[in-house]
């Protein structure tokens, strides 16, 4: 093949091409190492004469300056084109994403990273106490002497050497005041047992969320703010909060804490049983002698204590039926948190 | 405790319904569990608190409520005052038993049928009519919450012509025959009432079936007495013969509103059964010396959280009956004899803000000076770690702290918590791991999900002392065991924890495919694919669990890394593809090729299929580099040279 042949063969080559692909098999077969051009390059030493090897040389050079802007402008056009194409093209965004694989986090979990993130904002520290506990720091120092009548409000568990599986969280309180000194700002999310079978609506093993603040001048108006500040975060600004005369040994006075249906403002529903409220939190001003039994003299500081039931609170929350799904692992439930 | 509403407006003029008055008792006094209509009446179902045993009968809740509205209390309110003429009795107490003892004769009685309106009142209260002398007895105690106890004086005298009652501990081995037709086992400790032949009841909580009254009774012993609360509970609790009368018995009596509920009862006594008193016994406390409760000021407003007028306190304290004096410095209170509850100023300041209304306290926002809140490095790590395994595709579960006596074939009782008194055989026994809370997970979402991953971080209880730990399951996966692995060691490396493996022969774990964990001497765990027996017995897919000390997990782990300086000079990789037989070391082959050069920077796993045959095939990802200077080919070829000699030695095979 002379220069003419080669010249003309690679610039039509190059414009019949239709693909970025093609352009670079095309750039190859002439200019790669093994392509024509360089063939041709490789045939001027056998010419005889040094001008003819000279002017051989200049000539292809140029042929290959000239294919190398066709390629050039074929790869500008080319990509032109693309771009073009792009706009036509078509794919269907509403498909689902691809699922990543992850978990889930369980609910009672979750609330409680809600329930201690608000409190910590206060001020109040996370602690916990034993599950498996001496009868004195569950009762007998909460003003629950062995035998009382009062210890019917709660039905216990024993193990057989004597402890009792706490029945709350409130044996944290004098733990906590016995290791801290006054003010005193604790917090316990945990679980706690009763003898009780279970069903839709009871459970032996359920989960109380407790806080104990003691300082100089703690009284019912802080049991207020609280109540009003927590039960508004979690059920949202239409609830209000109302207390009622509750009785619980360890604390004087005592009070449960209702909160105003969120649902009917108050009209009754199906979702609080026609009531209006709900019965969500027990609270009140710590005893007098429970503080003495923590070491912390009741003439200068007071207490209270507040608590309430993160399953049931959360089965009103999410509207849960049974609250037998929080502790069986099914993952129907679980994959809905 | 059921109280017909006609009833209470015989003492206190009400003019609100039925539901209001019961909503304004839940808000001032106690819970109202609803209001029922019955007939022409409702009937109130009080939630009565252990503190509040005043308001365990109709006159109770009547003064609350004459309290509340600002109502006068009707009715009769004079004590029994024995005439000089009475026969004694002979009555022996042990005050420790019986703060108060009383029997009153009564003789020359007529039977009657009990009038329809006491026998519908105790039905539209829960009792049931059984003769006129018991439903007397019944009708009174509700009416004034003291109960009674009436015996036939006759069948006493059958048995003990001298009728001397004595209030004593029951005897070792002591029996008596109760009025439902039960021999009962007594015990020291339980109080009896009895005569020289022995027990004719046990005190408060039922009468013995000798000397129980009847329709042709004509002589009545009646006993009206204030027994210990403490001894009531625990017989009526062991006996399972819990009744209103004991339950009232367990809260607190007043000595003076025990004659006045007599005065009552002997009234009707005579009103209805036509009886004449003829002897009467008291052995004990006849009335409560009245006592103050001082409440300053201070006191009152360090409570409520503002300050209330004292005019206004002592307004609400004479509402509820206490006598009070005011001072400069607050009050000084003397409570009415039927509340017991009242002994220190908060229970004062309770009674003013009841009446005050919970609903008009103020909120006051926490005020104080703020302090260190230290953080805990467990708190920190169950929260990190909880996210690492959500994100790695765990789901979180929560299970119950026992475990079941179906999977006990797998335990030996003797290691485990066992409950004194346990709800069912499911939950006799505490769990002393999470293995076995986990695999009934399984149990419940297999086959419905082939596949899965859970978690749990919670307490076990085994023998040695509770603990937190985590626990992690996967099943349905191709190789559990490397991936369950694989995702503890990014646990480990989030922690900057060096975790190490160690082979270890665990009961529930595969004889073959299981480790012990270890960082430094100490081991925090374990990590196996679950023993077949298991995956058997519970009809399992295959598994592979992990199940970590947390606590100890917590305090080793780092929350900190430290920086390695990052080379400017240009890194160099190589792949090395070999086979290795299963029973070679391939972590022991790593690090022998991580320490045969400082040039070494990372080593990974950059391919690995390994079969179930004995040998799989490795292809491993090495990065020199220096930090002196950009390496040559020569540098690296002894270096090649050397990771070649490795492989084969540690029984390796290469491949091109």
């Amino acid at each position: 093949m002379n220069i003419v042949e080669a010249e003309s063969k690679a610039l039509e080559e190059i414009g019949q091409v239709s693909s970025l692909t093609e352009l670079e098999e095309t750039r190859l077969r002439h200019l790669g190492r093994n392509g024509v051009v360089n063939q041709l390059l490789s045939e001027i030493p056998e010419l005889p004469r040094q001008e003819d090897r000279k002017s051989a040389g200049e000539i292809i050079n140029s042929v290959k300056e000239k294919i190398e802007i066709a390629l050039e402008r074929k790869d500008q056009e080319l990509k032109r084109k693309d771009l073009k194409e792009i706009d036509r093209s078509s794919f269907d965004t509403t498909s689902p994403g691809i699922s990543p694989q992850i978990g889930s986090i369980h609910p009672l979990t979750e609330f409680r990273e809600f329930v201690r993130d608000m409190f910590s904002k206060l001020g109040f520290e996370e602690v916990y106490a034993p599950h498996l506990e001496e009868d004195e720091y569950n009762f007998g120092l909460l003003n629950i002497p062995p035998d009382h009548p009062s210890r019917d409000l709660w039905d216990t568990l024993y193990l057989e050497d004597g402890r009792a599986m706490r029945t709350h969280t409130s044996n944290m309180q004098i733990r906590e005041m016995r290791k801290r000194k006054p003010p005193i700002r604790v917090m316990t999310f945990d679980r706690c047992f009763r003898y009780e079978n279970v069903d839709p609506h009871h459970s032996h093993t359920f989960t109380q969320f407790e806080v104990l603040y003691v300082d100089k001048d703690v009284s019912m108006g802080q049991l207020r703010f609280l109540s009003d500040l927590f039960l508004k975060a979690v059920l949202g600004e239409k609830t209000r909060t109302r207390f009622r005369p509750k009785y619980y040994p360890f604390v004087e006075p005592g009070v449960g804490v209702d909160a105003l249906c969120p649902f009917c403002e108050g009209k009754g529903c199906r979702i609080c049983g026609m009531e209006g409220w709900f019965e969500i939190a027990g609270a009140g001003l710590v005893h007098p002698q429970v503080l003495r039994n923590g070491g912390i003299d009741p003439k200068i500081y007071s207490g209270l204590a507040w608590g309430f039931g993160p399953d049931r609170m959360l089965m009103i929350k999410q509207g849960i039926d049974d609250i037998r799904y929080f502790y069986e692992g099914d993952l129907r439930f679980l994959k809905q948190f | 405790m059921l109280i017909p509403y006609s009833w209470l407006k015989e003492f206190v003029n009400l003019r609100k319904s039925a539901e209001q008055v019961a909503s304004n008792l839940s808000l001032v006094s106690v819970g109202v569990e609803g209001v029922q209509k019955t007939g022409s009446d409702k009937v109130l179902d009080l939630d009565i608190t252990y503190n509040r045993g005043d308001l365990l009968s109709v006159i109770g809740v009547a003064r609350e409520l004459a309290a509340i509205y600002e109502l006068p209390l009707k009715g009769p309110v004079e004590k029994f005052q024995p005439v000089e003429h009475l026969s004694p009795l002979s009555v022996k107490n042990n005050v420790s038993l019986s703060k108060l003892y009383t029997l009153t004769k009564i003789s020359e009685l007529r039977y009657k049928t009990t009038s329809k309106q006491i026998k519908s009142r105790l039905e539209a209260a829960g009792m049931r009519s059984v003769n006129l002398w018991a439903d007397l007895t019944n009708y009174v105690m509700l009416e004034w919450g003291q109960p009674f106890h009436a015996f036939d004086a006759e069948k006493v005298g059958r048995r003990d012509p001298s009728l001397s009652i004595e209030i004593r501990s029951a005897k070792r081995g002591e029996k008596i025959k109760t009025l439902d037709g039960l021999d009962r086992d007594l015990i020291e400790g339980d109080i009896v009432i009895a005569d020289k032949a022995g027990a004719i009841a046990i005190a408060g909580v039922m009468g013995g079936e000798e000397t129980e009254v009847d329709e042709g009774t004509t002589e009545i012993l009646l006993e009206a007495a204030i027994f210990d609360p403490i001894s009531i509970r625990r017989t009526a609790r062991r006996l399972g013969l819990r009744s209103e009368a004991s339950n009232r018995f367990e809260h607190f009596l007043s000595p003076d509103n025990l004659y006045t509920s007599l005065n009552k009862i002997l009234q009707l006594y005579q009103v209805y059964g036509k009886g004449e008193i003829t002897g009467f016994a008291s052995v004990g406390e006849r009335t409560t010396e009245p006592y103050s409760v001082g409440l300053t000021h201070d006191k009152l407003t360090r409570v409520a959280g503002e300050a209330l007028p004292l005019s206004k306190a002592r307004l609400y304290l004479e509402r509820l009956g206490f006598k009070v004096m005011s001072s400069e410095k607050g009050l000084l209170c003397w409570p009415p004899h039927f509340r017991g509850d009242i002994r220190i100023p908060e229970d004062v300041a309770e009674e003013v803000l009841r009446l005050h209304g919970y609903e008009n306290i103020l909120s006051k926002p926490i005020q104080t000076t703020l302090e260190e809140v230290r953080e805990s490095k467990q708190e920190d790590w169950r929260d990190r770690v909880t996210s690492g395994l959500v994100g790695n595709g765990f789901s979180e579960v929560k299970t119950f702290p026992f475990v079941s006596t179906t999977v006990l074939t797998h335990l030996k009782a003797k290691d485990l918590l066992r409950l004194k008194n346990p709800i069912s055989v499911e939950a006799e026994y505490l769990r002393p791991n999470l293995l076995l809370s986990l695999l009934e997970v399984v149990k419940r979402n297999n086959p419905r999900y082939s596949r899965g991953r859970v978690f749990e971080l919670e307490k076990i209880y085994p023998k040695r002392g509770e603990n937190l730990a985590l626990g992690a399951l996967i099943w349905g996966e191709k190789e559990p065991f490397l991936e369950l692995k694989g995702v503890l060691e990014e646990l480990g490396r989030q922690a900057h924890l060096k975790l190490e493996f160690f082979p270890v022969k665990e009961e529930f774990l595969h004889p073959v495919k299981a480790v012990e964990v270890r960082v430094g001497r100490e081991r925090i765990g374990v990590l196996g694919e679950v023993h077949p027996h298991l995956t058997t017995a519970f009809d399992l897919p295959e598994a592979a669990v992990f199940e970590i000390d947390f606590e100890k997990f917590a305090d080793l782990a780092q929350k900190w890394g430290k920086f390695t300086p990052i080379s400017a000079y240009p890194e160099i990789l190589e792949d090395y593809s070999f086979t290795l037989p299963q029973t070679r070391s391939l972590a022991d082959l790593i690090d022998k090729i991580r320490s045969s050069s400082s040039l070494i920077r990372e080593l990974e796993i950059k391919d690995r299929f390994e079969t179930k045959e004995e040998n799989r095939s490795i292809t491993l990802k090495v990065a020199f580099q220096s930090e002196e200077k950009g390496l040559s080919s020569e540098d690296i070829s002894p270096l090649r040279k050397k990771i070649h000699k490795l492989i084969i030695s540690s029984g390796g095979q290469l491949r091109s």
